[in-house]
């Protein structure tokens, strides 16, 4: 045996792989301990064997004639062991040729059980999580109802109390009830908020929109929560063209998003400042603007507003409540629900600017028009 | 005119509440807690208007609403259905069923006042009450 001739005997010998060779019939011409024992056989069992005739169904699911079945390259399969139990295997199959005869193959193999068994269990724990996440959709959403009905009694109770349709009231019953009822408006805000997050999560919020002018929109989010401005002192100025906005938006959502904008504004402004709400067209884009004349933002903080749970608090001058959902629900709404874009600007010593711009539209249906 | 109305939902404060606000405004109201009471009390009272709660047992806000439009001595009372916000299949559904109107919960004691307060000049105005 030439020195060449034991060397590769000794690595054929050492592999971990497993190796064996085909005649052009199927039938194994050799095949080395580690993928003898890999199938559970003594290697001279195998020799001489044809590969449709061992095991179960033949111990590969290779079919033959080799011309046929031979597909060159790397393959995944189940192998047979002599016992009738079988394995992964990840298998490399290359045709032995010479001056054009076909004198069989060569098939490189190696047990990927462990491998499957891990792709298997990532397999079932993703599974797993899809399900705890559409189990959290589905609590979440099913809490939040639930804490509605009591919030929405709780709510009609005070109103007739604070109301004095149940009697009169005293100055510090009245004021305690005022409390009441603004917290009980905010916690319904938060509930709605955690509710419209897990839409959004679940990918299930919907959108009516149509083409409009957004001028009348605007003035009257700005005057249902001109009395927020007016108990804190903040001046609000609404600034609006003379020309029409006409953008295609759901009314809903985008007075939502104005709203929670203005309610930033207000949370983040001090007594006596300014909060300007505006509106204009820029190039191909509907902009409004949400301007507060509060102490800002830094700079890292510009993206970080619109993650979800984040909020930018540091020291102000009272705490802020919210669930850190606000602004990422309005950047959901304007980017996937309308195409638009929303952004915060903030120029040193100027307050926080919160802008968002929708595509301009011609306006639909103006039958006014000569 | 019968200044009558029904109030359904299975929640007794909400209905409580409800029909206190209505009450001092000067309705009569009745109640009703499930979908099948709400058609019974309907038929017996006659009621003009019903704000219903689409959330209740036995048979829910819209069939209820399909069943009164169904019924030729039912199909003239005016139906309000209360849809919870951010359910805005509801109102779709709560229109195909026939309704009049919707109203999304929560609602202020003036929102649905001044709605009732239409819904009953209107209907004055129909039966040519001065």
């Amino acid at each position: 045996m030439s020195q060449e001739e034991q060397a590769l005997r000794l690595i054929l010998k050492t592999v971990s792989e497993g190796i064996y060779g085909l005649d052009p019939h199927g039938a194994i011409t050799f095949i080395n301990p580690a993928g003898a024992r890999m199938l559970g056989y003594e290697p001279e069992a195998l020799v001489g064997r044809c590969v449709l005739q061992g095991g179960s169904e033949g111990w590969t699911s290779l079919g033959f004639p080799l011309e046929a079945a031979v597909q060159e390259g790397c393959h995944e399969d189940l192998f047979w062991r002599a016992d009738g139990s079988c394995f992964f295997t990840e298998y490399t199959i290359s045709r032995i040729q010479e001056q054009g005869a076909d004198l069989g193959a060569v098939i490189t193999f190696r047990d990927i059980g462990a491998r499957k068994q891990a792709e298997l269990e990532l397999h079932m724990a993703h599974g797993e999580l899809q399900r705890l996440s559409a189990l959290k959709d589905e609590f979440l959403s099913t809490i939040s109802h639930e804490l509605r009905t009591p919030l929405a009694a709780i709510r009609n109770a005070v109103a007739i109390v604070a109301k004095e349709k149940a009697g009169p009231l005293n100055e510090t019953q009245a004021r305690f009830l005022s409390m009441t009822r603004e917290h009980v408006d905010r916690l319904h805000r938060l509930v709605d908020d955690v509710l419209d997050f897990q839409k959004l999560e679940a990918g299930s919020m919907t959108y009516h929109p149509t083409v409009a002018d957004l001028r009348p929109l605007v003035l009257e989010v700005a005057n249902g929560y001109s009395t927020v401005f007016a108990e804190r002192r903040i001046q609000l100025q609404v600034q609006l063209p003379s020309h029409p906005l006409t953008a295609r938006f759901d009314r809903d959502r985008l007075a939502q998003v104005l709203l929670n904008l203005l309610s930033n504004a207000a949370k983040f402004t001090p007594e006596g400042g300014r909060v300007r709400l505006s509106g204009e067209v820029v190039g191909n884009d509907v902009r409004l603007g949400v301007e507060d004349s509060g102490k800002g933002l830094q700079e890292g903080d510009m993206e970080r507003v619109f993650h979800k749970f984040v909020q930018v608090d540091s020291s102000l001058t009272r705490p802020v409540g919210g669930t850190g959902l606000g602004l990422a629900i309005c950047k959901a709404i304007i980017v996937d629900g309308h195409g638009g874009r929303i952004w915060a600007e903030s120029p040193q010593g100027h307050g926080a600017r919160f802008w968002l711009a929708l595509p301009l539209r011609e306006p639909e249906g103006d039958w006014l028009v000569d | 005119m019968n200044r009558t109305l029904l109030v359904v939902d299975d929640e007794p404060s909400i209905l409580e509440t409800t029909r206190f606000i209505l009450e001092s405004e000067g309705y009569r109201v009745l109640a009703a807690r499930d979908g099948e009471e709400a058609l019974e009390v309907l038929r017996r009272e006659r009621p003009p208007i019903v704000l219903l709660d689409v959330m209740i047992p036995k048979l829910n806000g819209f069939d209820v609403c399909r069943a009164i439009k169904a019924d030729p001595e039912l199909r003239s009372t005016f139906v309000l259905v209360l849809t919870a916000r951010g359910q805005r299949a509801d109102e779709a559904m709560a229109l195909e069923a026939g309704a009049d109107t919707y109203m999304r919960k929560p609602f202020d004691d003036e929102e649905i006042l001044a709605c009732i307060e239409a819904v009953f000049a209107r209907l004055d105005a129909q039966r040519g009450v001065p």
